[in-house]
């Protein structure tokens, strides 16, 4: 690991133009030339490669690896219609609907489609995933958002 | 850190950034307003009318289109920069404290400046005219007392809304060290669901704008109750020269200050309009229904507590101006969840919140008109027998028209151009332009976004500029 949060924070500070509420705010000002890197997916550059047939968008690869953020569908538990709930689940994970998640949510679909996946998906994958559970998470939150806040706030 | 709802040392540097950024931005905010305000008062020049009621504009921007078009004029890659970087200049950075005060005084000088020229406007030409013909100061006798009338609201007005400003802070603050109060309250509300913590700041927050408001109100002066009529007012006192090139330079800077950011936004969005999609249309018929409800929602509560006077009322009207909208949102929520289902809510409830939000500048404008209205005509009206009803459609209400048009238009463009909690109950096909705005930028779709934004500041400024014009229109038929 080397440096610790803190200090990687602290050494990153006057390199950070700014913090937005979200994520399409500081998109936005990317986009308009505010800043040269964003925190972003990685498969934003693949938006710009489909959608609007740019090639100059890059993510960069980190060797500690990405954060997965995963989007998900589920069936309550008091739900008074389960048999719909399954059928919708069941649904959701055909090749129609998987196909189409890459290029309208612009993120990985759960059951990579049988014609595979659309240009730039799989040549800017990173090599390593990472995934905590909820509960490592819990415990990492506050402290993880202490010291970046600690730092960013000198 | 936050155990038990107690404030932190996070907590208390976001008071202190909070408290500062919001003084300096009133301060610059009011400074400005001066100046401007006096020099559209004094002076008649074509086009006059259209960039007072463009002053509106800015207050009326989602903020981040606001931010949008000021990064456009100031950002790293803005023409300001553009040009230092052709002269061969070093490259002047926006974000930091001065950064958050340019934008708070560029999204609240045009309110200043529009509340100081009410004031101006209410001065009788029979005073101006007595001063000239004894050889008095103007400044020191009929200028000065105004503004101390109308300065500490207008300040205190502008304070508590830049108390509650979080993205403009964090945006042009440069990040974590340019947290706000608000900003800590909707971390609390959206991140942590720390309920406790939330109201222990709400409630700080609460505090802080009721100081402001409390302070302003022993700050002001005796209230303006001349005597005079509703004449267009001419001046002796600014005919030389100097003055005139004094007052044209203030314009002029006032004019480029406002119009600039607002044209790039313009330029941005003129290419989105081809991209937006077709449920444009429908998002832009709910939000001119949520503006027309809010805006009957704001005059029906301030007209009442204007009539009612008093500093009981003046309080209640200026209460929400110490709210959050996120905190109103959470508990309207709260409240309305048990008994009916949200999106049957979402329309009716944002127009309520945003009707409640739009209250005090309603009030503000209001109040010293009615006031007026009284001291003028209110003792003849009493001699005559002319009360209740009757008093209010034929006495108080037809002066009170440029007053009520102005707080008609910034009430409904305040609600067109606001976001508010319908982000938190929307479902599908409810979506107001704002929220259609967002959602479009939330899917990588910025130049659609840039299309809806011109498309809601057309919208709002529309609705502003019809009350207003209104509004002007009853002064001029009597003229």
């Amino acid at each position: 690991m080397g440096m610790r949060p803190p200090a990687i924070w602290q050494a990153l500070a006057d390199n950070i133009v700014t913090v937005t509420p979200g994520w399409s705010e500081a998109y936005g000002l990317f986009l308009e030339g505010e800043a040269d890197l964003v925190l972003s997916y990685s498969t934003s550059p693949a938006y710009h490669l489909i959608a609007e047939e740019d090639p100059g968008f890059v993510a960069l690869e980190m060797e500690e690896g990405h954060y997965l953020q995963v989007e998900v569908a589920a069936k309550v538990a008091s739900t008074d219609v389960p048999d719909l709930a399954d059928a919708f689940l069941a649904f959701m994970l055909t090749d129609a609907v998987q196909s189409v998640i890459p290029t309208t949510n612009w993120m990985y679909p759960a059951v990579t489609p049988a014609a595979g996946l659309p240009e730039g998906f799989e040549s800017m994958r990173p090599a390593v995933s990472l995934f905590l559970t909820p509960e490592e998470a819990a415990a990492l939150r506050e402290p993880a958002i202490g010291a970046w806040r600690e730092a960013l706030s000198r | 850190m936050r155990a038990g709802g107690g404030l932190g040392a996070a907590d208390l540097a976001a008071l202190r950034f909070t408290l500062t950024q919001a003084a300096l931005s009133a301060l610059f905010a009011c400074a400005l307003a001066i100046p401007l305000a006096r020099a559209l008062a004094r002076r008649d020049f074509p086009g006059r009318g259209a960039f007072v009621m463009l002053l509106g504009a800015p207050f009326l921007l989602p903020t981040i289109v606001a931010v949008m078009g000021l990064l456009a004029l100031f950002g790293r890659g803005g023409l300001l920069n553009g040009a230092l970087a052709a002269l061969g200049l070093p490259p002047v950075s926006i974000y930091g404290l001065h950064g958050v005060v340019l934008a708070h005084v560029f999204l609240n000088l045009p309110l200043a400046t529009r509340l100081l020229l009410l004031g101006w406007s209410a001065i009788p030409a029979e005073r101006f005219r007595l001063a000239a013909s004894l050889g008095a100061p103007v400044g020191a006798l009929i200028e000065r007392p105004m503004l101390r009338a109308t300065l500490p609201g207008a300040f205190a007005a502008i304070f508590a809304l830049c108390l509650t400003s979080f993205a403009v802070a964090l945006i042009l603050g440069g990040g974590p060290r340019a947290t706000t109060l608000e900003l800590a309250l909707y971390q609390a509300i959206r991140f942590e669901a720390d309920f406790a913590a939330a109201a222990s700041l709400a409630l700080l927050q609460y505090a802080l704008c009721g100081a402001a408001a409390l302070a302003a109100w022993r700050l002001a002066r005796a209230p303006l109750t001349g005597a005079g009529l509703g004449r267009p007012v001419e001046r002796w006192d600014a005919q030389g020269a100097g003055l005139r090139l004094l007052d044209a330079l203030i314009i002029a800077a006032g004019v480029l200050f406002v119009i600039l950011p607002l044209a790039l936004v313009l330029l941005r969005g003129l290419d989105g309009l081809a991209e937006m999609p077709p449920s444009v249309r429908g998002a832009a018929g709910r939000s001119l229904l949520v503006a027309l409800a809010a805006t009957a929602i704001a005059l029906g509560l301030a007209l009442a507590l204007a009539l009612r006077g008093g500093p009981l009322a003046e309080g209640a009207g200026a209460l929400p101006l110490a709210a959050s909208s996120l905190v109103l949102g959470t508990g309207l929520l709260l409240l309305i969840r048990p008994h009916l289902p949200l999106q049957a809510a979402a329309l009716p409830v944002a127009a309520l919140l945003d009707g409640l939000l739009a209250l005090p500048f309603a009030l503000r404008a209001l109040r010293p008109a009615l006031r007026e209205a009284e001291a003028r005509h209110g003792r003849l009206a009493t001699a005559l027998g002319i009360t209740g009803w009757r008093r209010l459609r034929i006495l108080i209400l037809p002066l009170a028209r440029p007053a009520l048009g102005f707080a008609g238009g910034l009430a409904a463009a305040l609600s067109a151009g606001s976001l508010g909690a319908i982000a938190l109950y929307a479902g599908e096909g409810q979506a107001t332009l704002p929220l259609l705005m967002a959602r479009l930028m939330g899917a990588y779709r910025m130049e659609a976004a840039a299309g809806v934004a011109l498309l809601l500041l057309a919208l709002a400024f529309g609705l502003f500029a019809v009350f207003d014009l209104w509004g002007r229109g009853g002064r001029h038929a009597r003229a």
